[in-house]
C-alpha cells in the first residue's frame, strides 16, 4: 500500500511508488520502490 | 474520463527551513521529482518507503535499504533529502557519528524539517540504551543532537516496545504508542497506549485515558499531535474513554492535554456513536480539524457507498464533513477505483484530500 504525506502548505505530496515512468532521465528498477514528490498546480 | 478534485480542508503557515537557502529552482507546479537519490543524483539501489515532508516541501525524510545514497559517511537506513540544495543526508546516526547497529523506521518531520521523530531498535543512538527494544527518538538536524523520548520521569528505559510516533509541527512535542507499563504511574494495562512528551519541559503525559485519568481498556494507536503539543488525536478500541461507548468498534478520539478532557471525534450525525470502524489520521496545526477514515455510514447524512470514506471533524463547530467526494459532490461507488479512501499515511499539519475517479 502506498504511503503518502502532504506538505503543510498543501503544495506537495510525497509518496512511494514502483512506477518507472513518473520522471525522465533515470533508469528505475520496476522491482524497487522509490520516493517521489509531486508539486501540485496552484488553485 | 479521468477527473480530479482537490478539496482544501485546512492549510497552515509555512515554517522556516533549517539550513540557509541556496539559489536553486524549486520544482515547477505539475511536475514530479525523484527524491530517493544520492546527492550526485544516482538512483537508489534499494527499496525506499515511508516519506514524510516538511511544511514548505523542502525536506523529505524516508527509509531505504539502498546502500548507495551516501557517497561517504556512516551507513543509514533513514535519510533526509533537501530538495532545494539537492543534498541527501543520513538521518539515523549513532552518537559517535558512526553507523547505527540496528534498524530505524518511520520518520516524521516538524514543520520546518529541523526536527525528526523516528523509531529505532538500535542501541547506539544514545548512551545507556540497553532495553533491546524499539524506542522513539528525536533528532535535531541543525545541531545533530538525538534524544530518546520514551523514557520514564526518572530516566529509566521503557520496558516494552514503543512507536510509531509523530512530532508536533513546532518540533517541541512528540506523541507515540507503547506497551511499556513503567513510563507513567498506573500504566500497567497490558495494551498499546498513547503518550505525549513535551520536549521543552520533559513532561510525559498519558493520552489514551478517560477524563478521570483511567487508562483505555483496549489498544490505542495512530496518534498525531497539534502544533504546540496541546491536542493529540488517536484511535482506540477502548470502550471506557468516553461514557456510553458501546459500539464495539475502534473510534477516533482527541485528548486535550491542557484541559485533560478526552472527546469522541468519530461522532454520528445525530450525536451518537459511529456504526462502523473508524481509524485515526491527521490533525491540523491548531488541533481544530481532525481527518480520519471510517466505514461508518451514519457520520454524515447520505453516506450510502458502503465502504471506508475520509471525514474531517471540526472540533469547534462539532460538524463532520465527508471529503472524498467527486467534483459534483457525489460519493465514489463501492468497488470503483479509489473507493477505499484513506487520509495521509503520515501525520501532517495540513489536510488536503486529493481524490480521483
Amino acid at each position: 500500500m502506498t504511503q503518502w504525506a502532504l506538505s503543510g502548505d498543501g503544495r506537495r505530496v510525497a509518496f512511494d511508488s514502483f512506477a518507472t515512468n513518473l520522471v525522465e532521465g533515470f533508469h528505475l528498477d520496476p522491482f524497487i520502490a522509490n520516493i517521489f514528490v509531486r508539486t501540485l498546480p496552484a488553485h | 474520463m479521468r477527473r480530479s478534485r482537490v478539496l482544501l480542508v485546512g492549510l497552515l503557515s509555512i515554517g522556516a527551513a533549517g539550513p540557509p537557502a541556496a539559489a536553486a529552482s524549486p520544482p515547477a507546479p505539475g511536475t514530479t521529482t525523484l527524491v530517493s537519490v544520492a546527492t550526485n543524483g544516482r538512483e537508489a539501489n534499494g527499496w525506499s518507503w515511508g516519506a514524510a515532508i516538511s511544511a514548505n516541501g523542502r525536506f523529505v525524510a524516508f527509509g531505504s535499504t539502498a546502500s548507495n545514497l551516501l557517497a561517504d559517511g556512516p551507513k543509514s537506513d533513514l535519510f533526509i533529502r533537501d530538495l532545494r540544495l539537492g543534498v541527501t543526508r543520513p538521518l539515523a546516526v549513532a552518537g559517535d557519528g558512526g553507523p547505527t547497529d540496528n534498524a530505524s523506521y518511520d520518520p516524521t518531520l516538524s514543520r520546518s524539517g529541523r526536527y525528526v521523530a523516528f523509531e529505532s531498535v538500535a542501541s547506539n543512538l544514545v548512551p545507556g540504551d540497553t532495553n533491546n527494544d524499539w524506542d522513539v527518538f528525536v533528532r535535531d538536524m541543525r545541531r545533530g543532537v538525538v534524544w530518546r523520548v520514551n523514557v520514564a520521569a526518572d530516566g529509566s528505559e521503557a520496558e516494552g516496545s514503543s512507536g510509531p510516533s509523530a512530532i508536533s509541527p513546532d518540533g517541541h512535542a512528540v506523541t507515540f504508542t507503547s506497551t511499556a507499563s513503567n513510563l507513567v504511574a498506573g500504566g500497567a494495562n497490558h495494551h498499546w497506549d498513547v503518550f505525549a512528551r513535551d520536549l521543552r519541559t520533559g513532561v510525559l503525559s498519558a493520552v489514551s485515558v478517560a477524563d478521570d485519568g483511567t487508562w483505555g481498556n483496549a489498544d490505542s494507536i495512530s496518534s498525531a499531535i497539534s502544533r504546540h503539543g496541546r491536542r493529540v488525536t488517536f484511535s482506540s478500541s477502548a470502550s471506557n474513554l468516553v461514557a456510553g461507548d458501546t459500539n464495539g468498534r475502534p473510534d477516533v478520539f482527541v485528548r486535550d492535554l491542557r484541559t485533560h478532557r478526552t472527546q469522541l471525534v468519530s461522532v454520528a450525525a445525530d450525536g451518537g456513536l459511529g456504526n462502523g470502524w473508524s481509524d485515526g489520521g491527521s490533525m491540523n496545526a491548531d488541533g481544530r480539524y481532525v481527518a480520519f477514515t471510517s466505514a461508518a455510514s451514519n457520520l454524515v447524512d447520505g453516506d450510502t457507498n458502503g465502504t471506508f470514506d475520509v471525514f474531517v471533524r471540526d472540533l469547534r463547530t462539532r460538524r463532520t464533513r465527508l471529503v472524498d467526494i467527486t467534483a459534483e459532490g457525489a460519493q465514489f461507488a463501492s468497488g470503483a477505483a479509489g473507493a477505499r479512501s484513506s487520509p495521509p499515511s503520515r501525520p501532517t499539519e495540513g489536510c488536503r484530500i486529493t481524490t480521483a475517479s
